[in-house]
């Protein structure tokens, strides 16, 4: 019994269990779930720390449609932090579904399942067999959403999110085999010894193998269900688990996989990847910044961080590319962290919104001290774990030579620390509000996943030299990328000012924010304008910095304007659109099926005529 | 015919002139026609099935293995059909009429899939045209008898070109006989005069298939007719007078060969068609039974969409795909009529949220649509994903990417169905639904299981179908 097989399967059957369990049992769905995904991560632990590549084989139809896994050096990183998320979020989601109405056992039953597939995506050598594996977890995200009922809407989401993710999988499915046709082989080992130049059907395999990828990470234009989802009050450890930290492993295993590995990447893709990384993570941000929903906001900012993965490995150099895996890996952490903040606040207080929530700092104090360790992390302030991945991205960009793109990732980090100025004030500091009595600390089942991730941020940080050595070099050696010099460590230099001066910057914005407002939760509507016109007056009476204002005015809202729009026509394409022209399609073809006997019987006679006609014509009946 | 299968044909049509025997005895009249489907359905699995076989691969099967598994489909509609309908029908409906019409069209299709020559097979094919005529108006009221009427006249193009191809063959090759014609096709490009048959014969197939713009009648067959009818027609009595027999076409003719004038390339066409119409056609109904009609169109032009290409892969997954649509049409249809008889309408705004009232009803008929939309790991996935991966070998990029764009398109019937009769908010009809007695639903379970089974298991009917494809083709 090869141990790869695990993480894949001891999921997958304890779901099927937990799905025929009465829903009336008091424990045996929760420690069945976190016993699975416990001994799944101890697997993906062993498999990690053994130095011989571990594969297994088993030749199944013929026609390369062969199941064979392979744990090497990028899969076997990708399977620790999958496993270990899926681990850490049973083990939140026990203490979390108590308090729900939503069905517990088919959340864990999607957890599982979930799980088993995305190890099975990341240790898939063939094509196929990844193939499969990556479009099924479509399936059990719709059955997640479908099942949460979290809002009003979450049956609509659940079909958005599906549709969305469907369309580009279908991509993702045509860039796979046509990937596999060039190359002549479906197995991914054999590809990798004679990598695949971008040119020709080539490039449209991998501009389509991309879509996938972004959409999976819920890049651009992809991400509006989340977001929504988010509005919606979907299942806090849903979001934290499936779009918060494992769509960023398994989206950066498939960059990496796809654009080192399989494909040699030339100046026009790698200019591509890098502007769409760094349109995401602007845009993303800027529409943080706006949100008034604790989820939402979170949600805008899981967008902006696939940014920063996208633009790393756009780089195409060795520190980028460590910066870019880097980030990812972090989101899984602190992202991860934040949400389940959010889940805990939310069952508390059993709303998401900030006007709402305040002043939670005394009530729920280690949720509190959670949301500052991840919050700081994600806005890349040292010591943390995100301050490095930052440091390291940029030292990819500027040797790859790209200022610009410098100063946006600054930019992007710049107004994430804004948007999370916002909140974390707003909900946990500032005046508590009458839904804030109610609340109380959360049980240790949350807290202790919490803690683990927030204590993980800081031990990834201090100079991230765990991180890089464990994690980071050894892809960097397996993928064959040379570096100069070390790339872990507290460096001095312009870059850590640089870096500095940002955060003063974030600081200063939010003071001046609330000071205009007084509410902490408008912190950022001097940065992007209500839609009633008379607070553009009442703002413009209450005017301090009025050279300051006028700067924002001029540049900030018309591109806020224009981004909300953009999200909202790419709303309209995918799902108003499409259905407006089936529709008509299907009235035209409804008037023609009357029933009248006589019209069906000429249309066949005319049928027989134009095909006997069409197979004759070629060169005519001797 | 094969005559190893002729046990296939022969018991049933006992146990039908026995069902005439038990007119006063309804009771008696289930179990008999129930056992012997019954019967038939575990010789066959256990002929296909057994461990022998499956351990070597499927090398040993003596027969022609697309016969072998049409028999399988044949023997598990028509069970799963016949199950159902002892709890359907009530007691004043001539219940022994109905089983006996059942047996005996389950013998005709038994004899077209049997027949080792074209003349059998068309006379099997109209025994089997009558049978489904009688079944049509079983209901006796007016939708009935026009859709068996619409049914007949329409089809009667079809069954007068199938004739005139095979008298062209007569005087042309001087033989109906499969092999025969098998060893001639091999032995050099066709004559034109032989193509003309085949030109025929292929028209002929089409129209009794359904093929767009032949497939009218198909419509208001399938909606006019008793539920379970419904079922036993679009599940397996369509496909095995239309489509088996444009597949048994392709195996043995070299339709691609340039003096075949453009037979393969009408195919093809004509399949693509049939998909893009069935399809967008589909997403506007309000009847649910008329939707799934469209829905079977459009999934018979993937068949005849493999069959044009004629390559051994696309052959493989057009059977595979034949055989999976019988399953998906047989769980949908016999679900509409669960729900029909439930709910008193099949009307699909005026149902809403049967997922609570008809838990299993509901479950199975997702299960059928999820396949049927090409999701793995469902049997439909892999069906779906083998035709596109052969028209990709071969070339037809076109058909290959308007393949994929249908089965988000058919995806979409799904969402439309699932969004209205199973989800969403409750309306009036909906409330007074009760879910199906046990052993009705037993037969919509089977069909999922084998859906579920088929794709898990996947590799298994691959080298079984790789087995039957290439023995039998040129």
């Amino acid at each position: 019994m090869n141990i790869l097989l695990i993480p894949i399967f001891l999921p997958l059957f304890t779901a099927i269990f937990i799905l025929l369990v009465s829903e009336k049992t008091k424990y045996l769905k929760e420690v069945a779930a976190i016993m699975a995904s416990f001994i799944s991560f101890l697997s993906a632990l062993t498999i990690f720390l053994s130095s011989n590549i571990i594969a297994y084989s088993l030749p199944w139809a013929g026609y390369s449609f062969d199941f064979t896994l392979k744990a090497d050096v990028l899969g076997k990183l990708a399977l620790l932090f999958a496993t270990g998320v899926s681990f850490l979020a049973a083990f939140y989601a026990a203490g979390f579904m108590k308090k729900r109405t939503d069905s517990a056992k088919w959340f864990f039953f999607n957890l599982l399942f979930t799980g088993s597939f995305s190890s099975g995506a990341v240790l898939s050598d063939n094509l196929l067999t990844m193939l499969f594996f990556w479009e099924g977890l479509v399936i059990f995200l719709y059955t997640f959403l479908v099942f949460a009922k979290g809002g009003r809407n979450s049956g609509a989401i659940a079909m958005k999110a599906f549709i969305i993710n469907a369309v580009a999988n279908l991509c993702f499915l045509i860039g796979i085999t046509i990937t596999g046709f060039i190359a002549g082989s479906m197995n991914m080992t054999e590809i990798h010894a004679g990598k695949l130049a971008v040119s020709g059907w080539a490039f449209a395999a991998y501009l389509l193998l991309l879509i996938g990828i972004v959409s999976k990470i819920e890049g651009m234009p992809f991400h509006t269900w989340m977001t929504d989802a988010g509005a919606d009050g979907a299942n806090s450890t849903f979001l934290a688990y499936v779009p918060g930290a494992l769509d960023k492993i398994l989206g950066i295993y498939m960059l990496v996989r796809v654009s080192i590995y399989l494909y040699v990447l030339n100046g026009v893709v790698q200019a591509l990847i890098m502007t769409l990384g760094v349109v995401v993570l602007l845009f993303a941000a800027m529409m943080a910044l706006a949100q008034k929903n604790y989820k939402k906001l979170l949600a805008y900012i899981a967008v902006s961080q696939s940014g920063y993965a996208l633009l790393g490995v756009g780089t195409m150099n060795a520190t980028g590319i460590a910066g870019g895996l880097f980030y990812a890996l972090n989101n899984a952490i602190y992202l991860f962290a934040l949400f389940l903040t959010a889940g805990s606040v939310e069952s508390q207080s059993e709303t998401s919104n900030m006007a709402k929530l305040g002043g939670l700092w005394k009530r729920m104090p280690a949720t509190t001290l959670v949301f500052i360790i991840a919050a700081l992390s994600i806005s890349s302030v040292p010591p943390f774990n995100g301050f490095f991945s930052k440091e390291i991205l940029q030292r990819g960009i500027l040797e790859a030579g790209y200022p610009m793109f410098f100063a946006a990732v600054e930019l992007g980090s710049i107004i994430t620390l804004i948007a999370l100025l916002k909140l974390g004030h707003s909900v946990y500091f500032a005046k508590e509000t009458e839904t804030s009595l109610r609340c109380k600390e959360s049980g240790m089942f949350m807290i202790i996943p919490m803690f683990i991730a927030a204590i993980l941020c800081l031990f990834f940080g201090f100079g991230a030299k765990i991180p890089v050595e464990h994690f980071l070099e050894p892809v960097l050696r397996y993928l064959a990328l040379e570096h100069a010099r070390t790339i872990a460590g507290f460096q001095m230099g312009n870059l850590l000012l640089i870096s500095v001066a940002g955060i003063i910057v974030s600081i200063i914005s939010h003071v001046v924010g609330y000071g205009i407002t007084g509410k902490p939760y408008k912190a950022t509507d001097y940065l992007l304008y209500a839609p009633v016109l008379s607070k553009i007056y009442r703002m413009a009476e209450h005017k301090v910095f009025d050279p300051y204002e006028q700067i924002m005015k001029s540049s900030v809202w018309p591109l806020g304007q224009f981004f909300s729009k953009l999200d909202s026509l790419t709303d309209y394409l995918t799902f108003t659109l499409p259905s407006f022209v089936s529709n008509s399609l299907s009235k035209m073809s409804q008037k023609f099926h009357r029933g009248s006997y006589v019209l069906y019987m000429t249309i066949t006679i005319i049928g027989f005529l134009v095909y006997m006609a069409y197979v004759f014509s070629f060169g005519g009946i001797k | 015919m094969m005559t190893s299968l002729l046990a296939y044909l022969l018991i049933p049509l006992s146990s039908a002139v026995i069902i005439q025997f038990l007119k006063k005895n309804d009771k008696l009249a289930d179990i008999v026609s129930n056992v012997s489907l019954f019967a038939g359905l575990l010789n066959i699995s256990y002929l296909i099935f057994n461990p022998q076989n499956v351990r070597f691969s499927f090398a040993s099967i003596a027969d022609n293995g697309f016969s072998l598994i049409m028999v399988l489909a044949i023997y598990l509609i028509a069970f799963c059909v016949s199950l159902f309908s002892s709890g359907f029908i009530p007691r004043t409906k001539n219940k022994h009429n109905f089983y006996s019409l059942l047996l005996t069209g389950v013998a005709a299709m038994c004899g077209v899939v049997i027949s080792l020559d074209f003349f059998t097979l068309y006379i099997y094919a109209e025994a089997l045209a009558i049978v489904s005529l009688a079944m049509i108006c079983y209901e006796d009221n007016e939708r009935g008898a026009e859709g068996a009427v619409k049914y007949f006249f329409l089809t009667l193009p079809g069954s007068v070109f199938i004739l005139t191809g095979i008298s062209i063959l007569l005087f042309t090759a001087g033989t109906f006989n499969f092999l025969n014609l098998q060893s001639i096709a091999n032995s050099g490009p066709m004559s034109t005069a032989n193509m003309v048959a085949v030109a025929f014969l292929c028209i002929g197939f089409l129209i009794k298939a359904g093929i767009v713009p032949f497939h009218t009648w198909l419509i208001d067959a399938y909606q006019g007719a008793y539920s379970p009818v419904s079922a036993f027609l679009g599940g397996i009595a369509t496909k095995v007078s239309g489509a088996y027999a444009i597949i048994k076409i392709v195996m043995i003719f070299k339709l691609f060969e340039s003096t075949a004038g453009r037979i393969s390339e009408a195919l093809m066409l004509l399949g693509a068609i049939t998909i893009i119409w069935g399809a967008i056609a589909a997403i506007r109904q309000k009847n649910f039974k008329r939707m799934l009609a469209f829905s079977s169109i459009s999934q018979t032009g993937y068949i005849v969409l493999a069959s044009g290409l004629g390559t051994p892969l696309a052959v493989l997954g057009a059977i595979f795909h034949l055989f999976n649509q019988a399953t998906f049409k047989g769980t949908l249809f016999l679900n509409s009529a669960s729900i029909e008889k439930s709910a008193g309408t099949t009307n699909m705004h005026k149902l809403a949220n049967l997922e609570n009232s008809m838990p299993w009803t509901t479950w199975t008929s997702i299960i059928a649509l999820l396949a049927a939309a090409g999701l793995p790991p469902l049997s439909g996935f892999w069906s779906k994903l083998v035709i596109v991966l052969a028209l990709w070998e071969e070339g037809a990029k076109g058909y290959a990417f308007l393949s994929l764009f249908f089965m988000l398109v058919t995806f979409a019937h799904f969402a439309i169905i699932q969004k209205k009769i199973f989800f969403g908010k409750k309306a009036a009809d909906g409330e007074k639904s009760r879910e199906m007695p046990v052993f009705m639903l037993l037969p919509v379970v089977l069909l999922s299981m084998i859906i579920i089974l088929a794709g898990i298991f996947f590799p298994h009917v691959y080298s079984f179908l790789m087995q039957a494809v290439t023995r039998n083709m040129l």
